[in-house]
């Protein structure tokens, strides 16, 4: 293995600088190199962890396959997608008419599709692909005035601090197995937190700051009816990371924290062997899947791929919730800590809390299938995802005898979409394609063989560049849509005009919804760095509201056009003000210098979409009010002169006229 | 008393009585409205106008759009109205009187149904007439004030280029990039209705006939119409001859 070499994962190699064809070919060539360098690796030390009894069909992958795979990708890379759009015969596909949304329509779908580092969650309409809101999570975000008032302000403080995170998984509440409209759950890679989003008004509206981990990575909500929201820790560290075992790898842990989706309080932890990657919950409740990729504990590239496969880890929530019940928890930073690691007490019983499922080979994406028959568990660095049987999992006594089927698919397997017709997609990061195979089939050829794809693969199609996860509409429910599939690829490279040495990410809308013409590729989507997982949700699940009800903000006392007041207490003062077209409730406001000023003000419209702001520039101070939405912030008047407060939103025709000023005086 | 409350079962009566509370009803609802679309606004905006200085629907909304142009809504004078007013509002003090009217209105209506036997016949008639008079009258000077509203547009207005307009009392009308619609509202439909039941009394004054006899005479009604056609051309000819 190179010391360049740069495996397939999420955070994956950003392109260089001057990038040209030739270099991006070049890049995928060594890219692929150094895969193949790896594999052969493979290939001279067969694993020798027989007692597990696993069939590993791929690691005795030939180089002529090696060959077609790495040439395939060079071909994808230069092809383009308008052949696909045009058709074999150069009529209209159906995907791409009914991809087709006319000026003044609606989407059927809306997705929610995670930031990345931008720290926001972004809401699309499908199969449009237009970008319909953004929704500051960790970030500050001044449109949205988020980051800039008390509430928004204290929620970021209050959990942190931080100016940024890092958004991966969005998943959306649910009810009986299908959304419900009310939230959805986003994690932070970055600051181990998980906050959530009201999808009344597509605001956040808590966050929490997860103790005991770092790296939270994958997020899920407990089915059926989101009893909690898991986040898993990436990122192994010391519980508690406190300065001790700073330089002892071993001793350091990843947990799998379980938090109350109402309260958003963490209910508890359980500490794993390895680390955590990706999460999914079985439709019944009973189990929560968690990959990870670094079993063998290791602190560099080469010891995370040493190990030719590690676990895939099944929680066993009623068990570890009776273990709770029986105290076999330890109190760290406040929260119940369950040992979950594969010598704990509470794993060597007939109902272990957490149970082992080995599976090739740096497993990345696992998810549930929508009848809950099976988990399947990518391989990333195994051309195999591995399927377990759900029902088997809690009666064998040997969890690798749950695995029913591991068909080979390609290069870099890494998540896996359903349409509710059978078939899975799972994404092929180096290979650059989706793959469509059938799940029964799969099981049915278990085990294979060795050489070339699995007979359950039914289609490939190229996607452009590097696809991570995939998401089907509504496919983590128990009745996914079968229409639309999302591939969220990590790199567009040539697919859009340049904008300089970030590129933005490309998001491709694939047609499934057609099994006899297959899998058609219909729109690229440029997005800001970086999308990695969604949620595709019927439109008529969500009921977002259009003006705020008063009765959502108790604790905001609304400030009619009567209320204008300016109340005075010592150097603090305190000024309600409304604000509607095209005036605050005051014309100007004097303080004196060193004054802290509190202003509470109310947009007192009840007409939607007509928003203002309140700007106090030389403040940094940027409120975004909503019709009947009351808003407040509090500041230093350290600037002695004039400034002008305005109205960033242009809500009228005198929007520009809709300005006050702020007196400063200068103290003494 | 009995007797009086047997007698109510005569359609005159119960009609006018009916009638009355109608019109009591009206001071409730809003009489009038305009709808108005303009592009600007993916639904139509509505404005309701109730007998007092009342409005409903989105007469918040509209006064901004109004705002623009210089048009006010009615200064009531005499009370101090739920809505702004503007130094250049007409002056309608007469609009807060509008529910005494209708109380009066429902009054000589309930008054004529409960008439004795010998003059109801007459009373009825001078009632319809006067609810007549006085309704067209009403209806004339509304429409003389929204005349007056849209000849009255403030000089100082913000946006200048809109001409002076009359919104009609029912029917369509223009202004900038609005397009209005003015109407009855509820309350204008049951007034509408009430009047029409004074109307139907107003036709029965001569007869006791029951209420449950309406059907028949209903039936008959235009059987009826054709002999007394029929008559009156006998009576013509009668004549020529």
């Amino acid at each position: 293995m190179t010391e360049e070499s740069d495996y397939p994962d999420e955070r994956e190699q950003k392109p260089e600088s001057e990038i040209d064809q030739q270099s991006v070919a070049k890049s995928i060539v060594e890219h692929e190199d150094e895969i193949r360098t790896a594999l052969e690796e493979m290939d001279a030390e067969p694993p020798e962890d027989k007692e597990v009894g696993l069939q590993l069909p791929k690691l005795d992958l030939g180089r002529r396959q090696f060959m077609a795979a790495g040439s395939l990708g060079l071909a994808g890379a230069t092809t383009g997608c308008l052949d696909r759009l045009d058709g074999d015969n150069g009529q209209t596909r159906r995907g791409v008419a009914e991809a087709d949304v006319p000026p003044g329509e609606h989407d059927d779908y809306y997705a929610f599709l995670s930031g990345g580092h931008s720290g926001e969650v972004r809401v699309y309409g499908i199969p449009s692909m237009r970008q319909l809101m953004r929704i500051p999570v960790f970030n500050t975000e001044a449109a949205r005035g988020y980051g800039y008032d008390e509430e928004t302000r204290e929620m970021l403080e209050d959990s942190g601090g931080y100016t940024w995170g890092d958004t991966h998984h969005p998943r959306l509440s649910q009810t009986d197995n299908d959304y419900d409209g009310r939230f959805a759950y986003i994690n932070d890679k970055a600051n181990g937190r998980m906050a959530r989003i009201d999808l009344e008004y597509f605001e956040t509206d808590a966050i929490v700051d997860i103790p005991n981990t770092q790296g939270v990575h994958g997020a899920c909500a407990q089915l059926p009816d989101t009893e909690l929201i898991f986040g898993v820790g990436e990122f192994r560290v010391p519980i508690p990371n406190d300065g001790r075992d700073l330089d002892d790898p071993d001793e350091y842990g990843s947990v799998c924290t379980a938090i109350d989706p109402e309260t958003m309080n963490v209910e508890w932890q359980v500490e794993v062997d390895g680390n955590l990657d990706n999460g999914d919950g079985s439709k019944d409740g009973r189990w929560f899947f968690s990959t990870g990729y670094n079993d063998e504990g290791g602190v560099n590239e080469a010891e995370m791929t040493r190990d030719d496969r590690q676990h895939t880890k099944a929680f066993d929530i009623p068990a570890i919730w009776d273990a709770i019940e029986d105290g076999e928890y330890e109190m760290i930073n406040g929260v119940r800590v369950l040992d979950g690691t594969q010598d704990s007490p509470l794993n060597q019983g007939d109902r272990p809390i957490v149970r082992y499922v080995p599976t090739p080979k740096n497993p990345h994406g696992v998810s549930v299938t929508p009848d809950n028959k099976y988990a399947i568990s990518s391989g990333k660095l195994d051309p195999t995802t591995t399927i377990i049987d759900i029902e088997a999992l809690g009666e064998v006594d040997d969890p690798a005898d749950a695995i029913v089927g591991q068909p080979n698919l390609g290069i870099g397997p890494l998540h896996t979409a359903y349409d509710g017709r059978g078939h899975a997609y799972t994404t092929l990061f180096v290979d650059s394609q989706v793959v469509k195979w059938d799940i029964e089939a799969a099981v049915e050829a278990y085990p294979e063989d060795g050489d070339g794809d699995s007979p359950a693969v039914i289609e490939k199609i190229d996607v452009h560049y590097n696809p991570g996860h995939l998401i089907a509409s509504e496919s983590y429910t128990a009745d996914p849509e079968g229409d639309w599939l999302l591939s969220l690829n990590k790199l567009s490279q040539d697919r859009f005009l340049p904008v300089g040495p970030v590129h933005p990410e490309n998001d491709q809308l694939i047609y499934i919804g057609d099994d006899e013409e297959g899998m058609q590729l219909v729109k690229d989507t440029p997005a800001y760095p970086e999308p990695h997982d969604a949620s595709i949700v019927s439109a008529d699940k969500l009921n977002p509201t259009q003006v705020y009800d008063r009765e959502d903000q108790p604790d905001k006392e609304y400030i009619s056009s009567d209320d204008n007041e300016i109340i005075r207490d010592g150097d603090e003062v305190h000024i309600k003000m409304h604000n509607q077209r095209n005036h605050f409730g005051f014309e100007d406001i004097t303080v004196q210098e060193g004054d802290t000023v509190t202003i509470t003000t109310t947009n007192v419209e009840s007409t939607p979409d007509i928003l203002h702001s309140l700007a106090i520039p030389n403040y940094d101070i940027n409120l975004k009010i909503a019709p009947q939405e009351t808003r407040e912030v509090t500041f230093e008047a350290t600037e002695p002169g004039v400034h002008w407060f305005y109205c960033a939103y242009f809500c009228s025709a005198l929007h520009l006229e809709m300005r006050s000023r702020l007196l400063v005086e200068p103290a003494d | 008393m009995r007797q009086r409350i047997a007698k109510l079962k005569e359609a005159r009566r119960a009609l006018a009585v009916a009638s009355a509370v109608l019109f009591v009803a009206v001071i409730a609802l809003p009489v009038w409205k305009i709808t108005i679309d303009a592009p600007q606004y993916p639904f139509t905006l509505v404005v309701e106008v109730y007998s007092y200085p009342r409005l409903g629907g989105d007469w918040q909304e509209v006064h901004g759009l109004n705002r623009y142009v210089g048009f006010y809504y009615p200064d009531p004078v005499l009370i101090e109205p739920h809505f702004d007013v503007h130094h250049t509002s007409i002056r309608t003090p007469e609009w807060v009187f509008g529910p005494v009217a209708l109380a009066a209105v429902a009054l000589a209506t309930l008054y004529a149904g409960l008439k004795p036997e010998g003059s109801i016949a007459q009373t009825l008639g001078r009632v319809f007439t006067a609810v007549v008079v006085f309704g067209a009258a009403a209806v004339a000077w509304v429409q003389y004030r929204l005349y007056q509203a849209g000849h009255t547009l403030d000089p100082d207005a913000q946006l200048r280029g809109v001409d002076s307009f009359t919104p009609p009392v029912i029917g369509p009308y223009e202004v900038a990039n609005l397009d209005g619609f003015s109407q009855p509202a509820t309350g204008g439909y049951v007034a509408l209705s009430a009047f029409a039941l004074l109307f139907f009394a107003f036709l029965l004054r001569d007869t006791d006939a029951s209420v449950a006899e309406l059907p028949r005479l209903a039936i008959a009604a235009p059987g009826n119409t054709v002999e007394k056609l029929k008559g009156f051309r006998r009576r013509l000819s009668k004549g020529e001859g």
